[in-house]
């Protein structure tokens, strides 16, 4: 009799095993599986999305600490990269750069100016509140290199 | 699942049959359910039908509507031959990302609109009589065009191929054979035409001889790693995609995998089948057991009986060996993987363990057997390897326009354009699979992809005198869009209008009429004879009705419009790079030399072409469209041209098989002389001036800059204590000018005769001079400005060093405090250098 107790126990726990285990892997379904984790994963935690919004100066804009492109040792934070210009977050300065990388120097910022107001989604009014320069190399523009340039709606 | 649930719909319908008749006559009662059997039968035959030939339609429009990368499309009968085209390629024109970016530009066909215009005399502004018969009128007409030119036909040629002559989900006759496909097909040969779902179970020459260089080279782990990554790209980088159809021998349920060609059935496995569920429920059932007992046990021994006894592989996915400290455990979870149970039994006192393992029916061996029809992904997150499409474009450059005809006067132009779309194929799964490649030989952190050198270019831009191509994948052209506006002026010379004066006869004036010449116009015109008026009138009544009706002449111009085409070719020159001329390159890995006295002195950089057909859509009338090839014409036919892929094509598909072979066999490499004048090299920035960069001008700001690494108080940073304001000063203008604050600014002037700079970063380091980086260059010369490179990979590191903002400084710094200011030009023009 107690031969078949044991016997009925030890089914009855493989059989509720069995059916946790079904329930576990039907659960795990539902879930994505990572497996190894992308390098990308452990590139510093200032890359994660955050708040859509940030203030800088007063200013709101686009948190573009989510769709930042590379992040310096100074905390400074390039969130465009086009070809022929580069707009980066200096957050020591409390100021932004923008890179002209191509000629001619005027046509580049324009766009560059276009682009940088469209990316954070701010208006004139409020870009122009905030520190933004212009700079370019000597050698793509070595006549408006060595100028800090602000945005041109402002000047 | 889709046939299960086929099945499963009539078998309900077959249980309600009994309660429907409601007949009493026993006679129909017999026969009615045989009825609604034979009713029931061909419904099924007609919905079979009907979903076969809907099939058949469907397979006909290609490509489908876009498919997002998260969804697949999918056909309730045979899943693999309506929603994905080829496993290489399963959705045409759907890239899962709309960025063009980087790509390569290279000219096209020049496209030329001819609009005629057409007005007529009553236009003219006005009109003047220059001669008693002739007059010259004055036009101004404005022209409003909204075109849209067709692109349609262009193949990519040499990357991959997918269609016509290759089985695909619509075509079940493959006439390519797979020599051809290996030697002529980037795609093939990296990829292999093994394990793949068109083709069902590999055949043992296909993988002896057809597999490709990864699958020979790539050990299995790393096979492993990176077919897992591509199970994790999935639905973000790549569609979900058919990976392989097969059914297990006995009742489909278990036993063996008999791998099929998926046109022919069999169950769909997708690579979310691996990712998203468990190995077996058996060794879900187990794990959660021996959780439950572990837990019950003291600390101590918990880890050791977890791991001996419990902790089941059970993922569909293998186990990679560097995630163990002990090499039985792994061997445990991979023999687990491979459908076997297993327990680590140790041996006291030495506590060695024994892996003892059973194969278990409970756990499918299908999950293994079948994972090697995985595709491979390259590990590195920057390189997309998926088979998805990349988007390209044929854009239109400097358009214009001028009259055909001299006394044409054209102004109010303006000419908008949109480009057309390209999907390129294969671009992004060559990327991925020449970085798998290179991974067998160049070492951890080294650079890939880079700079080309010993590239021989075209003398003049688009001027092609050798080209390669075949057969390729369509690129699914859209539409270049054209909107125009301008206002042409200019005048036409008409007869003067001088009607005859009518003239009277008897016998009109008798019929209430008078005799008018064609030039008039009249309520009523009398039955023409010349009884009643002379040659050349007719009898017009009344009389006060009839007035002089001018004629309405036409006069044609011609104004052309001239579309310079380039196309935009993504990803190209980092494939050429990794493939060919860069310094890693895998030819490079056959050919280490490359330069004067070496087999190989230099690289063609020849283009790829296709045909490619351009017209109106719709027709728009008094608009015509020609296309021409621009330079040296090959031939009247209009052509796309993609730069490097015919280079890849000698090189990579060709040279390095006749390389590889006894003497006289294979292809022969190109041979001919570098041309003289030609710089081997290409600069990364377009710096369209002149040889040298000037200096600014003079009176220009020399302004220290307000932010960023350039500033007096980042800077301050890296000077010693102590160093004077104005030194720090005169550095940030140095900086600031020198490179605007970009910390990865590059002027590698000196590889394409622009300048004698390769000058990197912040402060522009130069590296020419042989202690900046020593071997990198073997020399450079000042007039014409050249450099040499000696060693690529010294140089790239070099590079890589300065261009790291900390390192540059450092350097800057160390020339400042040597009172180096002269080293550079914004030193001297800001006055800080003085007596250079």
């Amino acid at each position: 009799m107690k031969k078949k107790l044991a016997k009925i126990t030890i089914g009855v726990i493989v059989l509720f095993g069995i059916v946790l285990g079904y329930l576990s892997s039907q659960t795990s379904k539902t879930g994505e599986t990572p497996t190894t984790e992308r390098a990308g994963d452990e590139t510093g935690t200032s890359l994660l999305p955050g708040a859509d919004k940030i203030t800088i100066s007063g200013v709101e804009m686009n948190n573009f600490n989510n769709f930042a492109i590379y992040k310096g040792k100074i905390g400074d934070t390039r969130f465009i990269d086009e070809k022929d210009f580069k707009a980066t977050y200096f957050p020591q300065d409390e100021a932004f750069l923008i890179n002209i990388m191509a000629s001619p120097f005027d046509i580049v910022r324009a766009e560059a100016e276009l682009k940088f107001l469209s990316v954070l989604s701010l208006d004139k009014e409020g870009a122009c509140k905030l520190a933004v320069y212009i700079t370019t190399p000597r050698t793509l523009n070595p006549n408006e290199a060595g100028t800090n340039y602000r945005l041109s709606f402002c000047e | 699942m889709s046939t299960l649930e086929f099945i499963d719909k009539p078998k309900c319908l077959m249980n309600q049959l009994p309660k429907l008749p409601r007949f009493r006559n026993l006679n129909l009662q017999l026969k009615t359910p045989r009825l609604q059997i034979f009713a029931l039968l061909t419904f099924i035959l007609l919905l079979v039908a009907t979903l076969f030939f809907s099939t058949k339609l469907a397979s006909a429009q290609v490509p489908d509507p876009t498919v997002p990368c998260d969804q697949i499309r999918p056909r309730p009968l045979n899943p693999f031959d309506e929603d994905e085209f080829h496993s290489l390629r399963p959705y045409q024109a759907s890239p899962c990302s709309d960025e063009t970016e980087p790509s390569a530009l290279f000219c096209g066909n020049d496209l030329v609109l001819t609009d005629t215009i057409t007005v007529r005399r009553g236009d003219a502004r006005y009109c003047q009589r220059f001669s008693p018969t002739e007059e010259e009128c004055f036009f101004r007409v404005t022209q409003n065009r909204q075109l849209a030119i067709d692109v349609s036909g262009a193949e990519l040629p040499i990357m991959g191929r997918t269609e016509d002559d290759v089985v695909n989900s619509q075509n079940q006759n493959e006439t390519r054979s797979d020599a051809s496909k290996i030697n002529d097909y980037v795609s093939w040969y990296l990829s292999g035409v093994d394990h793949k779902a068109e083709y069902g179970f590999s055949e043992e020459e296909q993988v002896v001889n057809y597999s490709g260089p990864i699958r020979k080279l790539l050990p299995l782990s790393i096979q492993h790693k990176s077919q897992i990554e591509t199970l994790n790209r999935r639905e973000v980088e790549r569609h979900d995609q058919v990976v392989v159809c097969a059914n297990q021998a006995f009742l489909g349920l278990i036993g063996p995998s008999n791998v099929n060609p998926c046109n022919q059935g069999g169950d769909v496995y997708r690579l979310s089948t691996w990712a998203e569920e468990d190995l077996s429920f058996w060794n879900s059932a187990i794990n959660t057991l021996e959780n439950i007992f572990v837990g019950l046990l003291p600390g101590v021994a918990r880890s050791a009986i977890r791991t001996s006894l419990g902790d089941h592989w059970n993922n569909r996915y293998p186990p990679l060996p560097w995630n163990y400290d002990d090499d039985k455990e792994f061997m445990k979870h991979y023999l687990e993987w491979r459908g076997n149970s297993c327990i680590l039994v140790p041996f006291p006192p030495f506590f060695s363990r024994s892996l003892f393992c059973v194969d278990n029916p409970l756990v499918l061996n299908k999950w293994a057997d079948l994972f090697s029809y995985v595709p491979l992904s390259s590990t590195d997150e920057d390189v997309n390897s998926s088979t998805e499409d990349r988007l390209g474009q044929i854009e239109v450059i400097n358009p214009s326009i001028q009259a055909v005809q001299p006394d044409v006067t054209i102004s109010n132009v303006s000419i908008l354009t949109s480009p057309a779309d390209l999907f390129f194929s294969h671009m992004e799964e060559a990327q991925g699979l020449a970085d798998i490649l290179q991974d067998t030989y160049v070492p951890q952190g080294n650079p890939k992809s880079g700079p080309v050198v010993g590239v021989i270019r075209p003398n003049q831009y688009c001027d092609l005198t050798q080209i390669r191509t075949n057969p390729g994948d369509d690129l699914f052209a859209g539409e270049i869009g054209v909107n125009l506006t301008y206002t042409a002026e200019f005048s036409c010379g008409f007869e003067v209008f001088d009607p005859a004066d009518p003239i009277d006869t008897y016998w009109c004036d008798y019929l209430g009429g008078r005799c008018y010449t064609d030039d008039y116009d009249c309520d009523n015109w009398r039955p023409s004879s010349s009884l009643i008026c002379p040659s050349g009138y007719r009898c017009g009544s009344p009389p006060d009705s009839c007035n002089p009706d001018p004629p309405n002449p036409s006069c044609t111009r011609n104004a052309r419009v001239v579309l310079n085409t380039q196309t935009r070719t993504p990803l190209v020159d980092d494939i050429w790079s990794r493939l060919v001329a860069g310094g890693a390159s895998v030819f490079r890995r056959i050919f280490p030399q490359v330069g004067e006295g070496a087999p190989v002195e230099g690289f063609y950089d020849i283009p790829a072409a296709t045909g490619v057909t351009y017209s109106l859509n719709p027709p728009v009338p008094g608009v015509s469209l020609t296309a021409g090839n621009p330079g040296r014409r090959r031939g009247q036919a209009a052509e796309l041209y993609f730069p490097h892929i015919g280079g890849i094509e000698q090189y990579f598909l060709q040279c390095i098989q006749t390389a590889l072979r006894p003497q006289g066999f294979g292809e022969v490499c190109p041979v001919g002389e570098i041309p003289e004048g030609l710089v081997t090299g290409v600069c990364t920035n377009t710096f369209p001036g002149e040889a040298e960069p000037p200096l600014p001008v003079p009176g220009a700001r020399c302004e220290p800059a307000v932010a960023g690494w350039c500033s007096v108080s980042t800077l301050r940073r890296y000077f010693p204590p102590g160093t004077s304001a104005s030194t720090l000063r005169n550095a940030s203008i140095v900086c600031n000018i020198e490179s605007g604050g970009y910390t990865n600014a590059l002027n590698d002037g000196c590889l394409c005769g622009r300048s004698v700079d390769y000058s990197v970063g912040l402060f522009q380091i130069n590296l020419l001079p042989s202690n900046r980086c020593p071997g990198a260059f073997s020399g450079y010369t000042w007039s014409p400005p050249s450099c040499t490179i000696n060693d690529l990979e010294a140089l790239q590191q070099c590079t890589q060093d300065y261009l790291d903002p900390e390192t540059n400084i450092d350097k800057a710094v160390r020339m400042i405090m040597d009172g180096q200011w002269c080293s550079w030009a914004a030193a001297r023009s800001c006055g800080i250098a003085t007596g250079c």
